[in-house]
């Protein structure tokens, strides 16, 4: 056999491998798609050899992995459901017959409808989730949270006998709907606070993915710092036990300076990295929608986590034998002791997290992005042709998630202009 | 950016390809030189556009020896409509404002591969 009719030999060996290979990726996809990719495949024979067939190729593993998805999505929606069965089981109490009663079940059937409808919601307005695992782990990271957030209020509930506490303090033995209310405000909150992380990781939102790694990072941080200083909350006997003394202190400015540090640098550095806009928007309005969506989902994410982490950490306690050593190093404390220790924190703590946290954070986001580029925005937006001095507004390219053009610039333009105005009285 | 016809630049362009010789049947290799796209890209507008009964694909009847049998696409009649409709409505719209992005973002391909005398 020649040199060239074993190379030729070779080469169709490596193409049968390369079509079975196919073959049996393609058996990942749903039926009504096995055709396509085995068409891509077949047609990769035509393509000449080396990187163009290569490119070739990983277009159709990508092509397999995109519509896979579509079974992913199937799977998801099928672990949603058991969560929720299991959320359901968990949170609800046997009866609503009172009052109190009712409320645990509106607030958790509540969540699950949140939780089911505005991904699809969010998916109808702004499409589908960024192809990004950033974007995909907030999302589940968000879900995941929640739910567990939803437990821990249960558990919380259950140790600490809050129906009866409640009922004890309305007319008749029957918690007021004014008591009731800030429990209400937590189940709107929770809403927006989904809806927000939704938003920001949809693929036609106005939010770059650089900007949500941006917030998110910066709200892990404040997070964990915050759940470092206050585990079991604001607590009538200790916020945190394990770090004694003055050793709380540097932790403490830690987090103040994280709290209203953090927007105001995730605001300039995602206003800074913005490149362009798409649309019509000039360049510095863009920056400055970058700049408050970096702020405010940074105090969005850190209110998610040190919620999440502290209601969890509580609940657990009861049941957590090493949890409370952990917190508590060097003391016996029996059960009773435990509960009476959980008892005592003060649920208003987190309640005002939960809800001054968005509005810090988009103040001093706001605030920031209007300082560094409000004028450069409104001589933008004013100046009409040759507007925008030395170099003029640039209109680079569209970011990778796109931006639709005029969504939600109103209140942002009202912004600038009222910035302005303040700036030149 | 997206057409009044609700197709995509690369769709557009994909369309224009099949139209150009709308009777015959295409393969997917040549459809991507011709439209510039990768197979990624290529392929699921093919499969979008199938689902919507605007484009037809078989497996061809006998293969050349030695290769594996080629997946085959032409438009429908469908397809041909919603493809003239959706090339005369991207015609009007680039000629109607000037676009604020890039042309090159806006419309990539479509002047480079729809020959002149398709577009109505």
């Amino acid at each position: 056999m020649t040199r060239a009719a074993r190379r030729r030999s070779r080469g169709e060996a490596k193409d049968r491998w390369t079509r079975a290979a196919g073959r049996v990726a393609a058996r990942l996809l749903p039926a009504d798609r096995r055709d396509w990719a085995e068409a891509i495949w077949a047609e990769a024979s035509e393509v000449p050899a080396g990187l163009a067939r290569l490119g070739w190729l990983a277009g159709g593993a990508w092509l397999m992995a995109r519509e896979s998805l579509m079974v992913r999505r199937v799977r998801n929606a099928l672990l949603f459901a058991a969560a929720a069965v299991y959320l359901a089981w968990t949170a609800i109490p046997g009866t609503p017959s009172a009052l109190i009663n009712s409320y645990i079940w509106l607030r958790t059937i509540a969540t699950i409808v949140v939780l089911a409808v505005l991904p699809w919601l969010v998916r109808r307005r702004l499409g589908p989730v960024i192809d990004s695992p950033l974007a995909r782990s907030l999302r589940l990271a968000t879900f995941a949270g929640t739910m567990a957030l939803i437990v821990a209020m249960a558990e919380l509930d259950d140790v600490t006998d809050t129906p009866r506490r409640l009922a004890a303090q309305g007319p008749h033995n029957q918690p007021s709907i004014g008591l009731l209310l800030p429990w209400l405000v937590f189940v709107v909150l929770l809403a927006g606070y989904a809806a927000t992380i939704l938003a920001v990781t949809a693929q036609r939102s106005w939010v770059t993915l650089r900007t949500v790694a941006i917030g998110t990072g910066a709200g892990a941080a404040l997070g964990v710092v915050m759940y470092a200083i206050m585990p079991l909350g604001m607590s009538k006997y200790a916020t945190a036990p394990w770090l004694r003394g003055s050793a709380i202190d540097p932790v403490v400015v830690v987090a103040w300076v994280l709290l209203l540090g953090g927007p105001m640098a995730a605001a300039l550095l995602a206003g800074w990295l913005c490149r362009g806009s798409a649309g019509p928007l000039a360049l510095a309005e863009a920056k400055i929608r970058q700049g408050l969506a970096a702020g405010t989902l940074a105090t969005v994410v850190g209110s998610l986590v040190v919620c999440i982490l502290g209601l969890v950490t509580m609940s657990l306690m009861p049941s957590a034998g090493w949890l409370v050593h952990l917190l508590y190093p060097g003391q016996h404390l029996t059960a009773a002791a435990v509960v009476h220790l959980v008892s005592g924190y003060f649920p208003a703590g987190y309640f005002l997290i939960w809800l001054m946290f968005p509005i810090i954070g988009s103040g001093i986001a706001s605030l920031t992005a209007l300082c560094a580029w409000g004028r450069q925005a409104a001589r933008e937006q004013g100046g009409g042709p040759g507007g925008g001095g030395p170099g003029g507004p640039e209109l680079a390219p569209e970011p990778p998630t796109g931006l639709p053009a005029a969504a939600g610039s109103e209140p942002i333009s009202v912004a600038i202009g009222v910035y302005t105005s303040t700036r030149s009285c | 950016m997206t057409p009044r016809s609700g197709f995509s630049a690369q769709t557009l362009s994909v369309l224009a390809t099949l139209c150009a010789d709308a009777s015959q049947w295409q393969h997917g290799y040549a459809l991507a030189k011709q439209t510039q796209l990768k197979s990624g890209s290529l392929y699921p507008i093919l499969m979008r556009l199938a689902d919507r009964g605007l484009v037809e694909a078989r497996w061809q009847d006998e293969p050349q020896p030695g290769r594996p049998r080629r997946h085959l696409y032409r438009l429908t009649a469908a397809g041909l409509a919603a493809a003239k409709v959706g090339m005369a409505d991207a015609a009007a719209k680039s000629g109607a404002r000037q676009p604020v992005v890039p042309r090159e973002r806006t419309m990539p391909r479509v002047g480079r591969s729809v020959p002149a005398r398709v577009v109505p």
